[in-house]
């Protein structure tokens, strides 16, 4: 059985060493937004890095939390890019970023309350379906306080509950978001039911020049507070698939290779410290093995 | 109308808004969204027009950018192919730049981000055609290979796009000469490649893409072009890997 593992973006201006990178275990993470494309050489690269390392395909663009239907032609190109990569894991967002036909790329904020909830669990159950296994939901970083219902916690864990879906923890985001509209990121990530979480993202940040606000830029070294969140969290829940995300200012490779060590050896940790997680979830090479369970996921479509 | 509708869109007009009094309601944050919102935008149209953002610097481009996308939204999130309009968009008298040929350069920006991004197919090959008896050739329907673009400019610009489309540097002189100039663009090998065709060779492909046969579509370029070297125009094009494999 492969060890659950610590993983890296992929960016095209890293193909090469990507490619041939043959640090044990290492597996890709794509947005499948930039492979919504006839063909080419982006494709061309894409399945080369398909057939080499395990991928999980993480969207951006499914607005999820949008008081409207996901929309079809996008979720069935979502399908074809996680067919193609035979994504061992995939992920979407807690936020929405479609309106009214138009699509504003980031992800968006909207007031945690009933109405939310239902609609959320609803597109999450749509896009489960079109799918045909559970995905990953992302806590977001947040820039603005809005009038809430539920605590994120206790929203991302009624999703969980009514859908069968799984939670991809971004401790960058949840250090973010406690610090721009206040709460405390250790205990919100003690929160967060642990069987429920199917990957862990860490990711850097940078103040805003002109606020007190951070801004989760992914354009700079995971911080010294979020890889101490993260120590705390997997000692809690164990290892989990863990991405260290950068998509802004790219560093030489070799720089994201010692992060991606350093993830990797506190999964090590983790591991021995809980001789064997019974929730985890696999990232291996092998994508047939890393498949969530889809009869689970089904009996919880509703 | 339910409330997280009524939310959305509020949120949503005010994203492009920069006078929305949304900031006030929310706080500095709001903000946030709108900068991401608008280099999010900015940013794939500066992948996509390179050799225009070359040509008359970040500072004019990025104001252009703006304003092409609150004009012109994305529909949807896949953004490789964003920007259809924007040769048009800088054509408009609105856009002042005083660069004559500046949309024909977008124009020619666009059609490379097309070739990168379309279809694979086999491409038609000399040896292929080789093995065809002579006398079937007039009547082979030769199809454009789904990566093929060709354009017909009445300015220079396509020798612009050469010098200046980055990685090149731009040239420190360049006598801008208007005359017409064509080029296309395939992907013979993967990468993007830029080739200049003459009158001939434009009209022969569009003859093509009409749907003449080779030997039709030869005999309507010779009658416009009575010097053209219809084995040699074809000889280059297969080369550049135009057409695809015949089926």
């Amino acid at each position: 059985m492969n060890k659950i593992t610590a993983g890296l973006s992929f960016k095209p201006e890293y193909f090469d060493a990507a490619l041939f990178c043959t640090a044990a275990g290492m597996w890709y993470e794509i947005h499948p937004e930039n492979y919504m494309i006839a063909g080419g050489p982006r494709l061309a690269m894409l399945d080369a890095i398909a057939a080499q390392h395990a991928v999980s395909v993480h969207g951006v663009g499914l607005s999820l939390a949008s008081a409207e239907l996901p929309d079809a032609v996008h979720l069935k190109r979502l399908a074809e890019v996680v067919k193609r990569t035979d994504a061992s894991l995939v992920s979407e967002h807690l936020a929405w970023s479609v309106n009214s036909g138009n699509y504003f790329p980031d992800l968006l904020p909207f007031p945690r309350n009933r109405e939310a909830l239902q609609c959320i669990a609803r597109n999450i159950d749509i896009a489960q379906n079109a799918l045909q296994r559970r995905i990953l939901i992302e806590n977001p970083s947040l820039y603005v306080q809005l009038q809430h219902d539920y605590s994120e916690a206790e929203f991302l864990t009624e999703l969980v509950n009514r859908t069968g879906c799984g939670l991809l923890v971004d401790v960058n985001n949840a250090y973010i978001s406690a610090h721009n509209v206040g709460g405390n990121a250790s205990a919100y990530l003690a929160r967060l039911p642990a069987h429920a979480i199917g990957e862990i993202h860490l990711a850097g940040h940078a103040p805003d020049a002109d606020t007190d606000l951070l801004i989760d830029t992914h354009g700079a070294a995971v911080s010294e507070a979020v890889w101490s969140l993260y120590s705390e969290l997997i000692e809690r829940i164990g290892a989990r698939p863990t991405l260290i995300e950068r998509d802004d200012n790219l560093p030489a490779f070799d720089a994201l290779l010692n992060e991606r060590e350093r993830a990797a050896q506190l999964l090590i940790d983790a591991d021995v410290g809980r001789a064997l997680s019974p929730t985890g979830t696999e990232m291996s090479g092998n994508a047939e093995a890393a498949k969530p369970d889809l009869q689970g996921v089904t009996a919880c479509l509703r | 109308m339910p409330a997280l509708t009524a939310f959305q869109q509020t949120f949503a007009q005010g994203l492009l808004n920069p006078e929305s009094t949304l900031r006030e309601h929310f706080g500095v944050g709001f903000s946030v969204y709108q900068n991401t919102v608008a280099k999010g935008l900015v940013d794939v149209l500066r992948a996509n027009y390179p050799t225009v953002e070359q040509l008359v610097g970040a500072q004019w481009f990025d104001s252009a950018a703006l304003q092409y996308t609150h004009e012109h939204l994305p529909t949807q999130p896949a953004l490789a192919l964003y920007g259809e309009h924007f040769a048009a968009f800088i054509a408009a008298p609105a856009q002042l730049h005083g660069l004559h040929y500046l949309s024909s350069v977008a124009l020619l920006d666009r059609l490379w981000t097309e070739t990168h991004f379309a279809a694979d197919a086999c491409v038609l090959t000399a040896a292929s055609l080789q093995a065809i008896a002579p006398e079937q050739l007039p009547t082979l329907n030769l199809r454009w290979h789904p990566a093929l673009r060709v354009a017909w400019l009445p300015n220079a610009a396509a020798s612009i796009w050469q010098h200046n489309r980055p990685p090149a540097s731009p040239p420190e002189e360049f006598a801008i000469s208007d005359v017409e100039e064509g080029l296309l663009f395939t992907r013979p090998h993967g990468a993007v490649i830029a080739l200049p065709v003459h009158r001939a060779e434009y009209e022969f492909l569009q003859q093509l893409a009409a749907g003449l046969t080779l030997g039709d579509a030869a005999t309507a370029v010779l009658e416009q072009h009575g010097d053209a070297d219809v084995a040699s125009m074809l000889a280059k094009l297969i080369q550049a890997g135009a057409f695809a494999a015949l089926v």
